[in-house]
């Protein structure tokens, strides 16, 4: 693991002596590049292992790789309701439990009716669950705990009565609707990323000097696989091997095709995974911010199961699992995970926004976003209509994330 | 909302964000447009995760943990 790791610091990107982008988040501002570049490196601007294994979120502290979430993760025996639309927010939970049952196969565990999980020794087998995971199913699984735990909703809501389960889990479904719908648009986009699988048989044909097809962006990808070819060449050397190894003889000398998996593993598609990221940044969002994720409710809360179940942290973990294993089976590029779990995020914090907007009570929620910074949703009732929430980072004002522009009111004569 | 009014017809066209849902609140970002460097480190870090996926998670915090390439090594 350190040779490996000491490759990859060789690159520029991760130099810390050549300081291209500032390293410091609070630096990083709104510089999307400087800040993926952040999230790759510890607070000296050094590449660890920790951090390159964050799958695109600024972690606190150090802890294990996984999310304790992970192995609490399982599947009920499906429903057969055969409702496609999700409960209302006054339906009461029962009616949610059928459903998420139905949708994504979670549930409670119970001893006679759950259904467990392969246990998922390697990254490999652990990824390639994943691919046929249900992308909610880990969300809703830890929210279901949650409530059954007696976990309170955050000391910013109003009253008993208005945040309930039923809301907890109306918003968690309409996230994932909205999630889905842009990986979908997302997806046809015509500035697209190619997929990491092409890109890397592109610099295959490039590093053996063959002439290859002349693509959007090629001298860029001739650029960044010269590159690698100078500044990790042990790399490039382990993974020609590998690719020997699992696809059997190659043509090329340097074979840097992807994913790194044999016969048995090349059916996993990334587009399995396509909304998962989104999903993942979406409700892990609204986890966090919904349930009190306060020191002292955690250590009420945990019990027997010591301080590795602290809700924040663990929510965190699980969202950047996820996009790690993304890049486990090479199906998206670590650039795509940053972006794909704060598109989540965005669809989370305007989903907030509209509920408490509707709601038009004073009420706040703060939690960690995945950069590791304090946001805060605070909302302010008006005398009728709906109430106004604005957010806060750091205690700054800023503009909701992602926010489209609207056209301005017109007002037209016609004679 | 259209008002007929004698000869002359008012017409108000409301693209005000009030009464806009949140899925059209929601602008699809642009793909992240990457340099040369940061291509080449997002690239080595997939080939890098492909090279460690047979390995328990735990064991990727421990630098001397041995990275098995093929069968010799």
């Amino acid at each position: 693991m350190h040779e490996l790791l000491c490759e990859l610091r060789n690159l520029s990107w991760f130099d810390a002596t050549k300081p291209v982008y500032p390293c410091d988040l609070s630096q990083a501002g709104q510089d999307s590049a400087a800040l993926r570049r952040a999230l790759r490196c510890n607070g000296d601007g050094q590449l660890t292992l920790h951090s390159f294994l964050r799958g695109g979120a600024a972690l606190r502290g150090g802890g294990p790789v996984l999310s304790a979430l992970w192995d609490t993760d399982h599947m009920v025996a499906r429903n057969k309701s055969g409702a496609d639309d999700w409960p209302s927010e006054l339906a009461p939970m029962s009616d949610w439990s059928r459903w998420c049952a139905e949708h994504s196969r979670a549930g409670l565990r119970l001893p006679w009716g759950a259904v467990r999980t392969t246990q998922d020794p390697s990254l490999s087998d652990r990824a390639e669950a994943l691919h046929q995971t249900q992308a909610a199913r880990p969300f809703h699984n830890a929210a279901l705990v949650a409530l059954a735990r007696g976990a309170g909703m955050a000391a910013g809501l109003p009253g008993p009565g208005l945040w309930t389960g039923s809301r907890v889990f109306a918003l968690m479904a309409e996230a994932e609707s909205l999630a889905r719908r842009f990986a979908r648009m997302q997806a046809a986009r015509p500035d697209r990323m190619p997929r990491p699988a092409v890109t890397a048989a592109q610099m295959t044909v490039w590093l053996a000097n063959e002439e290859g097809r002349k693509g959007r962006n090629g001298d860029v990808y001739r650029a960044a696989a010269d590159e690698l070819a100078i500044a990790a060449p042990n790399l490039l050397h382990w993974v020609s091997r590998a690719n020997r190894a699992r696809r059997g003889p190659q043509r090329f000398d340097v074979s840097l095709f992807l994913p790194l998996a044999g016969p048995e593993r090349q059916h996993l598609t990334p587009s399995d995974l396509a909304a998962h990221a989104i999903v993942a940044g979406a409700l892990a969002t609204l986890l966090k911010a919904v349930f009190d994720t306060s020191p002292r409710t955690q250590l009420q809360a945990v019990g027997n199961n010591g301080p590795a179940l602290a809700l924040e942290d663990q929510v965190d973990r699980l969202a950047a699992n996820v996009a790690l294993m993304r890049c486990v089976t090479g199906g998206y590029f670590p650039a795509e995970n940053i972006q794909d779990l704060r598109l989540g995020q965005a669809i989370a914090l305007h989903l907030l926004r509209d509920r408490m907007e509707t709601d038009n009570r004073s009420a706040g929620l703060a939690f960690r976003d995945f950069d590791g910074r304090s946001l805060r949703v605070q909302a302010h009732p008006r005398r009728f209509g709906r109430g106004l929430a604005e957010l806060r980072r750091d205690a700054v004002p800023i503009a909701w994330p992602q926010e489209a522009c609207h056209p301005a009111a017109h007002l037209t004569a016609v004679s | 909302m259209t008002r007929n009014s004698g000869l002359t017809r008012f017409t108000v066209i409301d693209g005000g964000g009030t009464g806009r849902s949140v899925r059209d609140r929601i602008a699809v970002p642009e793909a992240p447009s990457l340099s040369p460097p940061e291509l080449a480190a997002d690239m080595a870090e997939l080939f890098a995760l492909g090279l460690v996926q047979d390995l328990r998670a735990e064991a990727l915090l421990d630098p001397h943990c041995a990275v098995r390439i093929d069968g010799a090594t």
